[in-house]
């Protein structure tokens, strides 16, 4: 008995569905016969019979969808060398054994920036061309980097370093260690938008340094009156505010194609949070009509909602500002990737007490460093410099702030 | 001579080059020239080849459908064209086909089973019998135009008088490549034959969505070579204009650029569905001027259409294409490592990873 069954029709096809059957139980069909249509996302195909014979059972109906492999039609053939013929089974080649590239050096080698022609000389030479220091643009090797590393005599050390690399690949060889995990899902929409951001803005970084002692002993005191803990990062999102309205062109988005830097009406800003699928954006909006308070019951309701992967779409739509507080994690200065096609990006440091020089004297004062992106098209380093300022004006000196308040 | 500059560009004429489309057989089957000596054994041998060149062609769909080769490019419509073309070269003469000219290189001297060998992604199907210069097939786009102006030129270089075909579509005449070549072949008057088969599709984009040009034959006007157009489905008119500019060639005066014009009725490959871009029923209209039946009318004219003798070649045909489809399925089975060799002398280190990766996947 023949087997019918359904075959890869385009590129990549993994089912279809039974359009036409042409033929029923008892039908004589010669070879090349149409027997069934099948319709799948690229075609609707005719499929002919490959043997001379009579139906003996059809299995599907008009209408069902049938997987790749799936059997459609039973022929009783008149030949039964062409039964085995179709229906041979491929064996498995036998593979020839050649040496391997330890995994991990197959890694590391992908991550070295080098042109073909200047790998090809490192391996006319037998440079391990992952041990040769960058000195071109984005650390890429060049040419003359070979020839340098080819003149250095080797030092000791590295011969030490080598065969300790050596043994640890083997090692982990016998491990089962997982060398890979997949880019897929939040990863690599991250990627995506990370990508393009970098692509299409010069980013230019600047960074400031921020005395937040009169702040911190305020919010102190409010704890200590009211009972109630509120987060610097509610009053940073109301300075940041305050100050894009007096430097819009950070509110702004540019739109290359139409020629046109475009102001946004309000600001509403995203708030870079870790989460453990990776970074998420939930944005706070319309800052301007929001209470310190209001900003702080927001900023926590949304950060419970990234932890926890529950944001809605429109939870994370309409940023035209980002803040980033890494703070509590740790770090000095970073240089943030601007969220596209947003204008800046504002990242707050830890707050250190730090030894600084106050009226000539040597005193201690919470300072927090801040680092700012920005699109170097839309704006230039004096928009940045008095952007940053007036936050810092506004964070240094609660009464300015408080001052500004609407 | 005009006063003034506006006027001046008012009266000047649009360079109006005119490449009129060339036939020696009208669709009705009657002869386009009266005067001229039509070669009747030549004809019935061309209709038989495209006959062959059908059956092949119908065949090789079945057999994708039945899961039996890998996806596949028809030419049902192009016969003509290819055959045409192909029966005006001589052996050492170089083919540069792509993946839809079949019927040229089994024209030329392929057997039916390399080309069923190479659309199950065996390596040996792009091997050519022994003294045939036919290339692989070339799957991407106009690339192999400078191939073949490379070779052509070697020959010249080396004082032969072989000449190269580069064939290809209209949608070819879009890249780079196409003009590159052109341009190299009139600039060092190599003798190359730039063969387009303007099928009037590239894939799903139609031609007049892709050029302005009224003709393809006339972008040869601006390197200064002749650009010919004829009617590709007019087997005998094909087989004129090459000889033609096969000669030329091989006397050393330089390319030509040929533009059949005809058209494909079938998809553009196995995997996709022409109903979704192009309205089916012009096909109808089409098969009233297709390659065979315009053949046969005019045999049928003269008289020599003997439809006994016609039932036995197709008898021929049929037991031909059975015994190579037998051939190449009993063939020993292909070595999937195949893939990884020949495209760089030796293995580049990422190719090698992969060849590694593969080793794994088969032996586990």
């Amino acid at each position: 008995m023949f087997e019918m069954k359904l075959t890869d029709l385009g590129e990549g096809i993994h089912e279809g569905t039974v359009d036409t059957l042409y033929v029923g139980v008892g039908d004589v069909v010669t070879v090349d016969q149409p027997v069934i249509a099948v319709q799948t996302d690229k075609v609707t195909a005719d499929l002919p019979s490959p043997v001379a014979g009579t139906i003996k059972d059809i299995v599907v109906s008009e209408g069902d969808v049938v997987s790749l492999g799936e059997v459609m039609v039973k022929i009783a053939s008149q030949n039964q060398e062409q039964e085995t013929l179709t229906t041979k089974t491929t064996e498995k080649a036998t593979a020839e054994s050649q040496t391997e590239l330890p995994a991990t050096r197959l890694f590391r080698l992908q991550n070295v920036k080098a042109a073909p022609f200047t790998r090809k000389l490192a391996r006319t030479y037998g440079i391990a061309i992952e041990t040769v220091t960058g000195t071109g643009k984005n650390n890429r090797i060049t040419i003359e980097d070979i020839r340098r590393h080819i003149e250095q005599p080797t030092r000791p050390e590295d011969e030490v370093t080598a065969t300790t690399a050596i043994e640890e690949t083997t090692l982990r060889e016998s491990a089962p260690v997982r060398t890979s995990i997949p880019y897929k899902g939040r990863r690599k929409q991250i990627g995506a938008k990370m990508t393009q951001s970098v692509k299409a803005i010069p980013h230019v970084t600047h960074f400031e340094r921020i005395d937040v002692t009169e702040l911190l002993s305020l919010k102190e005191s409010y704890s200590h009156q009211s009972g109630a803990s509120l987060s610097l990062s509610a009053v940073f999102i109301k300075a940041i505010a305050i100050s894009l309205h007096d430097f819009p062109i950070f509110n702004s988005k540019l739109d290359e194609e139409r020629g046109e830097i475009v102001f946004q009406d309000t600001v509403n800003i995203g708030m870079a949070t870790h989460a453990e699928e990776g970074l998420i954006v939930p944005v706070v909006k319309d800052v301007d009509a929001l209470s310190i308070q209001e900003i702080h019951n927001q900023f926590k309701q949304l950060t419970k909602k990234a932890q926890t992967n529950t944001c809605e779409l429109k939870d994370l739509q309409g940023g035209t500002f980002t803040m980033s507080n890494v703070g509590p994690i740790g770090g000095v200065y970073a240089t943030p990737i601007i969220n596209y096609p947003e204008t800046g990006i504002l990242s707050f440091h830890k707050i250190e007490d730090t030894p600084v020089v106050r009226d000539k004297e040597i005193v201690i004062r919470s300072l927090l460093n801040v680092s700012f992106s920005f699109d170097h098209r839309v704006a230039d380093g004096f928009h940045a410099v008095s952007f940053t300022n007036r936050v810092k004006e506004l964070l240094e000196h609660p009464m300015h702030l408080l001052v500004a308040l609407k | 001579m005009t006063t003034s500059l506006s006027s001046y560009l008012d009266q000047l004429e649009r360079m109006d080059h005119d490449y009129p489309l060339l036939r020696m057989i009208q669709p009705d089957g009657s002869k386009a020239f009266t005067e001229e000596e039509y070669d009747v054994t030549l004809l019935l041998s061309f209709y038989k080849q495209m006959l062959r060149a059908r059956m092949f062609d119908r065949k090789a769909i079945n057999l994708q459908r039945q899961g039996r080769i890998g996806t596949y490019a028809p030419f049902e419509g192009q016969e003509a064209a290819q055959i045409g073309s192909a029966s005006a070269l001589q052996q050492g003469d170089w083919m540069f086909p792509t993946y839809r000219d079949h019927a040229a290189t089994m024209t030329y001297g392929h057997s039916l089973e390399t080309i069923f060998r190479y659309w199950k992604g065996r390596i040996d199907g792009c091997v050519p019998p022994a003294g045939l210069n036919i290339l692989p097939p070339s799957v991407p786009i106009a690339t192999q135009l400078l191939h073949a102006v490379g070779a052509s030129w070697a020959e010249r270089l080396k004082g032969q008088d072989r000449v190269a075909i580069a064939y290809f579509g209209d949608g070819a005449t879009s890249e780079g490549d196409f003009h590159e070549g052109l341009n190299f072949g009139s600039a060092f008057n190599t003798p190359t034959i730039f063969f387009c088969q303007n099928n009037h599709f590239a894939i799903s984009v139609p031609i007049h969505k892709q050029m302005k040009s009224r003709t393809i034959a006339q972008k040869a006007f601006a390197y200064d070579i002749e650009g010919i157009r004829v009617d590709g489905n007019d087997v005998l008119a094909v087989y004129k204009v090459m000889a033609y500019a096969v000669e030329k060639a091989r006397r050393g005066d330089g390319p030509t650029l040929i533009e059949a014009v005809t058209w494909r009725y079938g998809a553009h490959t196995t995997a996709d569905d022409p109903t979704k871009y192009r309205d089916q029923s012009i096909n109808e209209e089409r098969r009233d001027e297709d390659c065979l039946l315009r053949l046969e009318r005019f045999l049928r004219q003269e008289g020599v259409f003997d439809e006994q003798q016609i039932e036995d070649a197709t008898h021929e045909i049929a037991m031909e294409i059975d015994e190579a489809v037998e051939r190449f399925e009993r063939a020993e089975e292909p070595n999937p490592h195949d893939m990884f060799d020949h495209v760089f002398e030796d293995q580049t280190p990422s190719l090698r990873e992969q060849h590694q990766q593969f080793q794994k996947e088969v032996t586990s």
